[in-house]
């Protein structure tokens, strides 16, 4: 069974502006998909769409088998944002178990499970610090480890290193790869960096502009477990590039689709 | 049904837990409702009339009900939190319902000092004029807090929510002075609950909409 499975999926505001249209997609349990594109693309907006932030105009979302709402409901699934989102005044083991509390686990099973989670993104012994206590890519750590304190079928991430600097961006790609491997979660990372998505994924969904398509899934080989070395794979390059030029193709689909249309006599 | 209002106790506890910790938003609705009516008390000539008083007490309250909305998804915001809110297990009306005891229940303490400030300025209040207020909290309540939600999305959030909300409390001000001033106010009461019910639903109804578009 498909972990998402998106059918005829099109996304309108207002009158005007199309941000996606007719996307068709089936992601299977335990791959790790990023999906790239150009700003404005809609890759966002397709992510909260699976995330039941935002309803389609049309087509059919299918997360575990439910609707985006009823898998909401029922914590199918996680979402990491680019900012931690923690809340000043909880511990970092405080702000973990709030996912449980509202779930109405016990203290016992919750302080468990947090604790397993703190071991899950290396940061067991911070569990009493608060959030402006720790950096940047610790809070992401925590923020991570609190979207899968409940164990959720599906990870969404919305450039969730996207503010980080380079260094600790690649580490925690490693970390997240690690993580992914030892809970086994299903992953839809939205990137704007091409690399990226190579590295750490299974296959990466190129879109293209206006409105948002998918324009090409390509499939990343790459050998796991994948370590600081697969940067420097000439496959790794190879398959960068492919990704590249399939974000140029798409992009200059559209550019080709506007030149047409503004040069056509009957437009 | 019971998960459904047990989901709306939380929100709604929530709320009512931030401001215990907080007290930004109570202090200000009651500071802001008398000192409203210490001002109408020396805007007012010496032999004001009492239709003249009980209309500016609708006016101490409206304005106050604005305050107190406008900080309505003040937390969720100030914290880039309202994905976080949204996300959360439950039918999203429960959201709406959750914020709308929440903010009843602050606008209902700054009445508690306001009704006795209007008698000790001005005159004494009638039990219809209590009735009319009770009800009229509700009907503020429930298209405030969905204008709310619907203002706390936009940039000029500030004069975004007064514009929306001043308009559709109208009939508000129309039944609560009309219930606090005729002999016989039931026509008025039946329409202030009229009015309840109506925009209550609506409301509801929508408020899952205001948030994911």
């Amino acid at each position: 069974m498909s972990v998402v499975e998106l059918q005829g999926v099109s996304k309108s505001f207002g009158r005007d502006v199309t941000a996606l249209e007719g996307i068709e997609l089936k992601i299977e349990q335990g791959e790790f998909i990023s999906l790239i594109g150009p700003s404005g693309c809609g890759k966002s907006t397709l992510l909260r769409i699976m995330g039941d932030l935002v309803e389609p105009s049309s087509g059919r979302v299918v997360v575990n088998g439910k609707t985006a709402r009823q898998a909401r409901i029922d914590r199918e699934y996680g979402i990491v944002f680019q900012d931690a989102v923690l809340f000043d005044w909880r511990t970092v083991l405080r702000n973990i178990s709030l996912p449980l509390e509202l779930s109405g686990w016990d203290r016992r099973r919750r302080k468990g499970r947090v604790r397993e989670m703190l071991e899950l993104v290396e940061l067991t012994g911070f569990g009493d610090h608060y959030p402006w206590q720790l950096s940047g890519g610790m809070q992401q750590r925590v923020s991570i480890a609190r979207a899968l304190s409940f164990d959720p079928a599906l990870l969404l991430m919305d450039e969730p290193f996207g503010a980080l600097d380079e260094m600790t961006r690649e580490r925690l790609n490693l970390e997240l790869l690690q993580i992914w491997a030892r809970s086994a979660s299903t992953i839809v990372f939205v990137t704007h960096s091409i690399a990226e998505a190579v590295f750490l994924s299974t296959r990466v969904v190129v879109m293209s502009a206006r409105p948002g398509r998918i324009s090409d899934v390509v499939s990343i080989d790459l050998p796991q477990p994948r370590t600081g070395l697969t940067r420097e794979d000439p496959h790794f390059f190879e398959l960068v590039t492919e990704v590249r030029e399939a974000l140029h193709l798409g992009s200059d689909g559209e550019r080709g689709t506007a030149q047409a249309s503004a040069g056509d006599p009957a437009v | 049904m019971r998960r459904y209002l047990a989901d709306a106790a939380v929100l709604a506890r929530k709320d009512v837990l931030l401001e215990l910790r907080g007290r930004e938003t109570l202090p200000a609705m009651v500071l802001f409702v008398v000192s409203a009516l210490v001002v109408f008390h020396f805007a007012l000539p010496g032999e004001q009339s009492r239709l003249a008083a009980l209309g500016l007490l609708w006016v101490a309250i409206l304005f106050t009900a604005l305050l107190g909305l406008g900080r309505a998804f003040v937390a969720e915001r100030e914290h880039r939190l309202l994905d976080g809110l949204v996300l959360a297990p439950c039918d999203r009306s429960a959201i709406w319902l959750g914020k709308v005891a929440a903010t009843f229940v602050f606008l209902l303490l700054a009445e508690a000092v306001a009704l006795p400030a209007f008698q000790l300025f001005f005159s004494g209040i009638d039990g219809p004029t209590v009735a009319a207020v009770l009800l009229a909290d509700v009907g503020i309540c429930a298209v405030g807090t969905l204008l709310a939600a619907m203002a706390s999305a936009g940039r000029a959030r500030e004069l975004l929510l007064p514009l929306l909300f001043l308009p559709l409390a109208i009939p508000i001000m129309i039944g609560g002075v009309g219930a606090a001033t005729v002999e016989h106010p039931a026509r008025y009461l039946g329409f202030l609950g009229l009015y309840d019910v109506l925009f209550a639903i609506l409301a509801w109804a929508s408020f899952e909409y205001v948030v994911t578009e």
